[in-house]
């Protein structure tokens, strides 16, 4: 029967062996390539820049449609109710923005791996509340989707019978999503984004998260069982 | 430091403890595939904080910091990393036959590590490389009594792993 100090023995003699056998490619420790792969960090970092820039650009222009339908209420909360939702996308992203440039990997394992999970549990919330919130604000965005493009005031043009229709629709997108991501999320697609996407809202992702970030405490305090 | 002389100093730093990432990677990931992929983001990841390396601290222990904490991010991502950053033929570190040619303790040892959760991984490859309960606590950010605690219930489910059951796995390695 082994013992794991006789094995850590064993072990580091088989670390000599192992230093004699391993190559690595210094080629590929190039800094051509190191800084290629750089890029490819960088290439995400626009990609955030670009999306907050898209947000702030729908924060402004909402603000402007508010501004412009003033004496139409109607028009005017629904410009208002959409802007307030693009204000709250906008700050969660600068805010993971900012907490994924703070990742610092040199940091102790503990410390690294509460701020990586918390930063995922954020990344999952935002996604949730984006949908809950695009899906309960279903008739405003309409309203000012319709009024910008076509023209069209949704509240002056409509039934009451469409209204009905479309607030139930809005009202049933959100758990229908859950629903589908719940029974389909692992067929659909092969997409690590729609995977990811369908994970973040049937709650998968943030019950690995919390359990992850859970023993990840456990870790790091002293118990007696 | 000029550039190209950092380069050169990270190239032997690695060169010298290539054993870590070949180690970290093979006890995170199963297929080879996944071993370069977190290979290559390990590299990727301690060249990006080279700059910050303080020469009075030991290089392995700066190392595997970077090294595992990159390894558990890897491990617990969702299925959306960005694959093959480098051309999937080559490969950064590389050990011929090493599997086939392990003995059966190492290779029972590996599967014990295999079936730890990944916070329990680094503290036993800490331990394994020799590393004092003052570097594994520096390293994981814990206290040293927690990790002396850690150890020793490591020990005790692998005594318990080891003595004559044939699973191979912890059975509280939590």
């Amino acid at each position: 029967m082994m013992e794991l100090d006789e094995l850590r023995t064993k072990w580091q003699n088989q670390d000599r062996q192992l230093e004699e056998s391993l190559r690595l490619n210094r080629e590929l420790l190039s800094a051509a390539k190191l800084d290629s792969a750089k890029s490819l960090l960088r290439r995400d970092a626009i990609y955030a820049g670009v999306e907050a820039a898209l947000w702030l650009v729908m924060v402004i222009a909402l603000g402007k449609f508010t501004a412009d339908h003033f004496r139409a209420l109607d028009l005017c909360l629904s410009g208002a109710a959409a802007d307030v939702m693009s204000i709250g996308m906008l700050v969660a992203l600068v805010q993971r923005m900012v907490r994924t440039l703070q990742i610092d990997y040199t940091q102790p394992i503990f410390t690294n791996q509460k701020n990586v999970e918390t930063l995922r549990i954020l990344r999952i919330r935002t996604t949730k509340w984006g949908a809950l919130c695009g899906a309960l604000l279903w008739i405003p965005w309409l309203a000012v989707v319709s009024q910008v493009i076509f023209g069209v005031d949704i509240y002056k043009s409509a039934s009451t019978s469409w209204f009905i229709g479309n607030a139930l629709f809005g009202l049933a997108l959100f758990p229908l999503a859950i629903w589908v991501s719940k029974k389909y999320g692992d067929r659909m697609g092969r997409s690590p984004f729609i995977k990811r996407l369908m994970k973040d809202l049937d709650g998968e992702n943030l019950s690995a998260a919390q359990d992850f970030l859970a023993s990840l405490r456990e870790f790091g305090t002293l118990s007696n069982s | 430091m000029a550039m190209a002389e950092l380069q050169d100093r990270f190239h032997t730093l690695i060169n010298e403890h290539k054993r870590i990432l070949y180690k970290v990677c093979n006890s995170y990931c199963r297929n080879r595939e996944d071993r370069e992929d977190l290979s290559q983001e390990i590299v990727i990841q301690l060249w990006r904080s080279f700059g910050t390396f303080d020469e009075h601290q030991r290089f392995s222990t700066w190392m595997y910091r970077v090294a595992l904490n990159v390894a558990i991010s890897f491990y617990r991502r969702e299925s959306t990393r960005t694959r093959h950053v480098i051309s999937d033929e080559q490969h950064l570190v590389d050990a011929p036959d090493q599997t086939h040619n392990r003995p059966d303790e190492i290779r029972l040892l590996y599967q014990f590590i295999e079936g730890l959760e990944p916070l329990n991984k680094a503290l036993i490859l800490l331990y394994l490389d020799g590393n004092s309960y003052e570097e594994t606590a520096s390293v994981l950010g814990i206290s040293e009594t927690n990790v002396a605690t850690k150890i020793n219930r490591l020990k005790a489910s692998m005594k318990e792993t080891f003595s004559g059951s044939k699973h191979v796995g912890p059975r509280s390695g939590k």
